[in-house]
């Protein structure tokens, strides 16, 4: 890559150009959304038989990315591989994000938005619980159980690079009444209290598996969800039975694409601090396993309507292929099925600009995609003359255009905040700060002693030995799991409990409300629909799961809290970047202060430094 | 004192300082024209009309009254029962015990309701175009009035719109009595003159011709309109159907062949139909005349042929018991064939029969702008016109310049329920009354008369014809109930005079005043008879089916109605045929400029399957140019190119491209009418002793839930259904369903709970065949909608409704999107709220006005349904079949729609279900709809 685009893309001008061209969308978005309660949504061009347009295609495009991203940062996380830790980041960041932009839809796109609640199990004066057989319910728990997922597993990854920054923008405050002081407190908050705790790390990393296994189910079940929506209804074109792992192969497809050219770009702007060209390399790789799956289940899909003897699948098929809404089935292979294949040849996941391009054809055709599915079926079912013309207007542009500015403005907000290379301790030591906490004197009451090492193998020397000669609590503070081991714990117990309880009581409600509370005759469906509440109930019992690892491990952990004695230890704010320090905590007595302190100094590798610490 | 009121109430001050005299003449015009409304309305007789049905004591305010009486369409009567709550008339019904209409409505009738609230409607006298009093009128008149009396009317001219009124009548006799030297002129843009002059050429003298169906057992419509919109069209469709139904009973088809230049309902739902342009139409007619007269028949071209051939064929075996019928828009040449035909079948008197005129024709207009045009500057010159309720300023022919005749006349007054082209043209300008606020009275096309109540005090000020005819006539002016009531007091010379009034008012018509047959003989054919039929390229004018002559372009329901076959609303085009269009490379929405006689017009092409190449046509009615007016600049003004004599065609147009291309708003999509997916039709047709059509039920997982009780159901026979709307429009009446506008309608937004789907079979012999199915909710017993919707605003009720609940609808769409019907409406904006507070006088109180974000439906007429149940859960508990009538199912002319409770085996809708004909539209998607169809007949084996 040339040096010249690299200093071109790293100067202040070109990102703060970028922050506002995006915050320039946003206002856009403001102003479609202002005119969009003011008017109604006739100011978009749905229409009968149209009635879902740009509105749900954008919803589904964006929430299919956020699939995609969520699925590749919980399949890192489960493998729990070190080296790809800035690209999980950086995924889950993608996940959210993307989300938070798709969020926008659901509740804009209705006739009165204002009563969007009514869409959301909570005791009301009616007495009226929502229809549970709805898929647009299961959608609504689905959307909630992915950001109660996402969110706490972005932010659990998160964490340790907040208190890598905390400790650094502590490190760099000049003036105790500086606005610097400010912005490391910021980020004191945002961090909890993270300090790197043995213990910590290790309830950290049964939380994040917990979390990553519950966003893998969500993920299978949105989408097979979205799917499911469709099928439905009667609707010609919505029922294949491919279609919920085509769903799920265009969602990871597009998540990877997304994922791709951030990352090259980000390679491309910061070098191999945040993605190495192996990082690059293995998305492309990924993309095209997920491209080739929906590829064929695509194909599959097609040659069923043709040859299946239906003749109304058959029809839409047609209109797929030649139909007034044609471009979008042409959208979607050309740009969003067949070039992925390219990487089949090293060249191609090599280069740069070719996986740029890749990907942002390959998010192009998704979207493609998602358009064809829903509005060429929709313009026309079964009666001919229900179908009538639907061009995408003004204002529906201007709303997706709006989701863009504010994913971008959003992401790059973020990535200024948290650059992904904080993400990643041991890959680059930068030159972190000392910071010098404020002494407690030397009245106060001693809490331990610490020492400090500079790598991961001699702060496990330390901590072997005093295993071996144990004095008082022994704890190390570092910037990354001293070691992976992977036991039962009780935050993967919780998340158990919470699947299963979640599942339950989701199933029950719903039995409830259609059998109790409220007996309504929908469809003519039998009154006990329980296949209709497996859905909720998987998707609610991974949020319950989730939510409750996450949970567990704050409690257990004792977070937040913002004040603790290790950080009395001086140069404590390097344990969070690129030293290692052991510390023998709880000690009352002089000798046990000794013994300690002979032996860190009895190890083959003497440690850096040595402090008897107050609290 | 007053300075201190000033200080502290300065309104109350001013009054207190006593009038201005600005403030005095304001005050002194307002009971002016208080006086000059008494003067239309003296002792308010308005407490005379007589309910139909008097009902049980109770909350008063919430009461439905019932009146009968008669809506008007070129002054003919068709019986209807209005319906008003709240003191307010809302919704039209058809008489059931109306001789000639039956109980059927037309589109014009059930909408009638909104011009009677119409904000556009003319609310003041004008003088010179500025606002005045009634009492200035007839202080303004007064001098030239007895000016003309003195000279025994010499220079007087009266121009009446269409009427039958016998009141009307005998008034305009009486005012000759007065005004001896008077000329009396009659104006129709469409009318009837054309059938009387045709009548007057075989017979002698005008006669209406009327077909008695039941005794037919073949039909042939040479340019026929039978079923096309008019005056004849609720009571003609109606024996028609009837008819049919009654041979397909009996095991055979009654055929109805048609031959046509434009393809119209009659075409459309003929047997057999070809195009025909205007000189074969002649052929045609004479040919079979010909082969009627025992001579030989013709050579005709191929195209031809084959159905000249069968239906020559099929009269000839039913001599005596044929019809042969045409428009009042056919040639002169083919409409008086055809009598000859019916003469020389013997026909006459078993099918056909000729009563007197029933609407009185005066002069004509041609005569009266010639009368103005040499007479002018002399003595014998035209003083003054008075216009009454005729706009022929916009609907002359356009070669006549009327407005430029009448612009040399001293005195011009004009009456109308609009200012429009005309009151703008004329000094004076008094509004007219709505029938809904007016006494009066008319006649059916078979002479009955009907009697007109007022339902509601007229809103705007306005008299009605008769009384401003009084106006000028009478030294006391009288109010319309006197009149009325006078006039037929004499007419009706024994027994009791107040029995029988009541009677009729009560009934909405007099019985046994239907105009009796009369014996015709044809005159022998002149030798000159035999005119040169038009060659080349003829422009055929014919009314148009919502707005007929363009009298009704300010009813927005009627503006926003799909044209039967185009399915344009908002605007007409030119019409073309397929061939011509391919072979002059014009596609749907070319501008094409007509051009004929140094007048042109340009306007949209629209390609209309089964019209003759050698013609191209256009409706009547637009290019409105009243400002400010709803129905202006919407269209093209086909009276511009009108001939002479409002003639119906008018050979040698010349047609050219302009280049432009536009959209047309019409309710059809882009695609073009298709069969379904597998080659299945969704009209479909059933031939005569046939297997039935429904197979067996579709399996499913899912118990029948039909045990609660009711189980509504209703049955559509697409054999009966002309595709006229009024079932539509009754739709729209009775369930507040809102207007959005062409632009919302080429958006695909129309609110219209009930579509008409028209297909082209494209059959072999059906050249101009279409069929038509009404469309409105299915009630699908398993709904795919109530599915879609998260929050319960659609559901089943007890009694397998798909309800749905307005106030519940957060307008997520997912129902429509998962009806295979596509029948749900959606709010995209606040189309309600726009309506004007006058219009929204006429809104349903039991019908929730929908607001924006919230999806619509059919729901059959739940409120209607939830009426009947109350009054049976205070008696007995049962509904008795018929006691529920949808508004669309009554409405309809032809009774093509059946509704009860499907339970009740002995229902109505319960037998039409067990028919061969009925099926399931999408039967295969296992919805199980509770509206089902009954298939079109055609010929079968015994047929």
């Amino acid at each position: 890559m040339s040096t010249t685009l690299r200093e071109r893309l790293s100067r202040p001008a070109f990102y703060w150009g970028s922050i506002g061209f995006s915050l320039s969308l946003v206002l856009l978005l403001g102003l479609s959304l202002l005119l969009l309660f003011w008017r109604g949504v006739g100011i978009w061009n749905n229409n009968i038989p149209v009635t879902w347009a740009l509105d749900i295609v954008s919803y589904d495009w964006w929430i299919g990315i956020a699939c995609g991203a969520l699925l590749t940062a919980c399949v890192l996380a489960v493998n729990g591989s070190e080296e790809y830790v800035t690209l999980q980041y950086l995924s889950a960041s993608l996940a959210v994000l993307a989300a938070v932009a798709a969020a926008v839809y659901p509740i804009i796109h209705l006739g009165r938005p204002w009563f969007f609640f009514w869409n959301l199990p909570y005791p009301n004066s009616f007495g009226l619980w929502p229809q549970v057989r709805s898929p647009l319910f299961w959608d609504a728990i689905d959307i909630l159980a992915f950001l109660g997922i996402a969110v706490p597993f972005w932010y659990l990854g998160l964490l340790p690079a907040l208190a890598r920054k905390r400790d650094d923008a502590f490190g760099r405050v000049d003036h105790p009444d500086g606005p610097g002081t400010l912005r490391a407190q910021l980020y004191g908050i945002l961090a909890i209290g993270w300090r790197g705790s043995a213990a910590h790390w290790r309830r950290w990393l049964h939380a994040q598996r917990a979390l990553a296994v519950a966003g893998i189910g969500v993920v299978a079940v949105l989408q097979t969800g979205a799917a499911i929506m469709f099928s439905g209804t009667s609707e010609p074109g919505w029922h294949d039975t491919l279609m919920p792992i085509e769903f799920l192969g265009e969602a990871a497809l597009a998540g990877l694409a997304v994922l791709l050219v951030l990352a090259t770009a980000m390679h491309v702007i910061e070098g191999n601090a945040a993605v190495s060209q192996r990082h690059l390399e293995s998305l492309a790789w990924a993309m095209l396993v997920a491209g080739t799956c929906a590829f064929y289940c695509f194909v599959v899909s097609q040659l069923t309507a043709a040859y299946g003897g239906d003749g109304a699948e058959a029809a839409a098929l047609h209109r797929r292929l030649a139909g007034p809404q044609s471009w979008s089935f042409w959208l979607l292979v050309l740009a969003g099925l067949v070039p992925v294949q390219l990487f089949w040849l090293d060249a191609f996941r090599r280069l740069a600009a070719a996986r740029c391009i890749i990907g942002l054809l390959v998010a192009a055709g998704i979207w493609g995609g998602h358009y064809m599915v829903i509005v060429a079926t929709l313009q026309h079912d079964y009666l001919p003359v229900g179908s009538r013309p639907y061009r995408i207007g003004l204002w529906e542009w201007t709303n997706f255009a709006g989701t863009v500015g504010l994913f971008l403005t959003l992401l790059l907000g973020l990535l200024r905040c948290v650059p992904a290379a904080t993400c990643h301790p041991a890959a680059h030591a930068v030159e972190a700060r000392r910071r010098d906490p404020a002494d407690p004197g030397v009245d106060a009451p001693l809490w331990g002693v610490s020492a400090e090492f500079s790598n991961a193998r001699d702060a496990g020397a330390a901590w072997a030995y005093f295993e071996r000669h144990p004095i008082a609590r022994l704890d190390a503070l570092t910037p990354a799991p001293l070691d992976r081991d992977f036991a039962t714990s009780l935050v993967l117990v919780a998340a158990l409990i919470g699947f299963f309880i979640g599942g339950a009581s989701m199933f029950g409600f719903c039995a409830y409300a259609d059998n109790y509370a409220y007996v309504l005759n929908i469809g003519g469906r039998p009154v006990f629909s329980w296949p209709d509440y497996v859905v909720p109930a998987l998707s609610f019992g991974l949020l319950c799961s989730g939510v409750a690892a996450f949970l567990c491990m704050l409690i257990l952990n004792r977070l937040p809290r913002l004040n603790h004695p290790a950080f009395n230890i001086p140069g404590i704010g390097r344990a969070s970047w690129d030293r290692y320090f052991v510390v023998i905590s709880h000690t009352r007595s002089a000798p046990d202060v000794e013994r300690a302190e002979q032996g860190f100094q009895s190890l083959a590798v003497a440690p850096i430094a040595l402090h008897r610490v107050r609290r | 004192m007053i300075d201190r009121l000033r200080a502290r109430f300065p309104a109350l001050g001013d009054l207190a300082a006593g009038p201005d005299r600005r403030q005095f003449l304001k005050v002194m015009a307002a009971s002016l024209s208080l006086a000059g409304l008494a003067g239309c309305d003296d002792d308010d007789p308005r407490d005379q009309e007589v309910p139909l049905v008097r009902q049980s004591q109770g909350d008063s305010a919430r009461e439905r009254l019932h009146y009968a009486s008669a809506s008007l369409l070129d002054g003919f009567a068709n019986g209807v029962v209005v319906t008003n709550s709240h003191g307010r008339p809302i919704k039209i019904e058809g008489n059931a015990a109306h001789p000639w209409s039956r109980g059927g409505t037309d589109v014009f009738a059930q909408a009638s309701v909104l011009t009677l609230y119409d904000p556009d409607r003319s609310q003041s006298v004008l003088h010179y175009g500025r606002e005045t009093s009634w009492e200035a009128f007839r202080a303004g008149i007064a001098g030239d009035m007895a000016r003309l009396r003195a000279t025994g009317g010499a220079g007087l001219r009266l121009l009446t719109g269409p009427f039958t009124s016998p009141t009307q009548g005998a008034q305009i006799a009486a005012l000759r009595t007065i005004f001896p030297k008077m000329h009396w002129h009659s104006h129709a843009a469409i009318g009837r003159a054309a059938s009387y002059q045709s009548t007057q050429r075989v017979f002698g003298r005008p006669l209406e011709t009327r077909w008695i169906f039941e005794n037919a057992r073949a039909i042939v419509a040479l340019d026929g309109d039978f079923l096309d919109a008019g005056p004849h069209q609720a009571g003609a469709a109606r024996s028609w159907s009837a008819a049919r139904r009654a041979a397909a009973a009996a095991g055979r088809l009654l055929p109805l062949y048609s031959a046509a230049g434009v393809p119209g309902l009659t075409a459309a739902k003929a047997d057999h139909s070809v195009a025909a342009s205007p000189a074969q139409m002649v052929t045609l007619a004479e040919g079979l005349l010909a082969v009627a007269t025992g001579q030989t028949a013709p050579d005709l071209p191929e195209a031809l042929a084959p159905w000249f051939t069968s239906a020559a064929a099929a009269l000839l075996g039913a001599r005596g018991a044929g019809i042969v019928q045409a428009g009042g828009f056919a040639s002169p040449e083919v409409q008086d064939a055809v009598h000859r035909i019916n003469a020389a079948l013997g026909n006459v008197g078993r099918t056909i029969i000729y009563t007197e005129a029933v609407a009185p024709q005066g002069e004509t207009l041609e005569a009266l702008v010639e009368a103005v045009q040499s007479g002018a500057g002399q003595s014998g010159a035209v003083q003054a016109v008075v216009l009454l309720d005729t706009n022929p300023v916009y609907d002359a022919p356009g070669g006549l310049d009327f407005a430029e005749a009448l612009s040399k006349v001293a005195l011009k007054i004009h009456a109308g329920l609009y200012a429009d082209e005309t009151a703008l043209a004329c000094d004076w300008h008094v509004p007219l009354a709505h029938p809904l606020e007016s006494w009066g009275d008319a006649r059916a096309l078979d002479g009955t008369v009907s009697l007109i109540q007022p339902c509601i005090a007229p809103l705007y000020n306005g008299c009605t014809v008769q009384e401003v005819l009084s106006l000028l006539g009478d030294a006391i002016p009288r109010t319309g109930f006197s009149l009325l009531r006078d006039h037929w007091k004499d007419a009706a010379r024994d027994g009791d005079f107040d029995e029988l009034w009541f009677g009729w008012l009560r009934d909405g018509f007099v019985e046994g005043s239907g105009a009796a047959e009369v014996a015709v003989s044809a005159l022998p054919v002149p030798p000159a008879a035999r005119a040169s039929a038009p060659q080349g390229l003829t422009l055929a004018f014919r009314p148009d089916p919502t707005i007929w002559d363009g009298g009704f372009a300010n009813n927005a329901w009627l503006q926003e109605l799909p044209k039967p076959l185009s399915k344009l609303v908002w605007e007409n085009a030119i019409w073309i045929g397929p061939g011509r269009a391919r072979q002059e490379g014009i596609v749907q929405g070319d501008v094409l400029k007509l051009a004929a006689g140094g007048h042109s017009l340009a306007g949209p092409a629209w390609i209309a399957a089964g019209q003759s190449d050698d013609v191209v046509s256009i409706t009547l009615g637009y290019g409105r140019r009243v400002p400010d007016q709803l129905a202006s600049g919407l269209g093209i003004d086909a009276y511009a190119l009108r001939g002479p004599g409002g003639a119906w065609y008018r050979a040698g147009v010349t047609l050219t491209r302009t280049g432009e291309n536009r959209t047309l708003a019409t309710t059809i999509g882009h695609t073009p009418l298709e069969a379904g997916a597998d080659g299945t039709r969704f009209i479909r047709t059933h031939e005569l002793g046939a297997a039935p059509m429904s197979g067996p039920a579709q399996p499913t997982l899912y118990p029948r839930q039909m045990d609660d009780g009711r189980a509504w159901g209703m049955v559509i026979d697409l054999d009966s259904c002309i595709g006229c709307n009024a079932c539509v429009t009754a739709c729209q009446a009775e369930n507040n369903i809102a207007v959005v506008g062409r632009d919302q309608v080429i958006a695909g937004r129309e609110m219209h709970w009930l579509r008409i789907e028209a297909e082209s079979q494209g059959e072999a012999g059906r050249e101009q065949g279409a069929d038509f199915m009404p469309v409105p909710c299915m009630q699908c017993e398993q709904a795919p909608c109530e599915i879609g919707c998260p929050v319960e605003a659609t559901l089943h009720d007890h009694e397998g409704l798909n309800l749905m609940v307005y106030n519940r609808c957060i307008g997520t769409r997912a129902c429509s999107g998962y009806c295979p019907y596509k029948v749900r409406r959606f709010n995209y904006f606040d189309y309600s709220a726009g309506a004007a507070p006058s219009l929204a006088q006429q809104r349903n109180p039991d019908v929730t006005v929908r607001s924006a974000g919230v999806m619509e439906k059919c729901t059959f007429c739940v409120q209607r349904i939830a009426e009947a149940r109350i009054g049976a859960d205070k008696g007995d508990g049962a509904i008795p079949d018929g006691a529920v009538r949808t508004a669309c199912q009554a409405a309809c002319p032809t009774n093509a729609i059946v509704f009860g409770d499907m339970v009740d085996a002995s229902s109505a809708v319960a037998k039409a279900k067990t028919s061969p004909r009925n099926y399931a539209l999408l039967e295969e998607l296992n919805t199980r709809p509770r509206t089902t169809y009954l298939a079109r007949l055609a010929r079968g084996v015994q047929g």
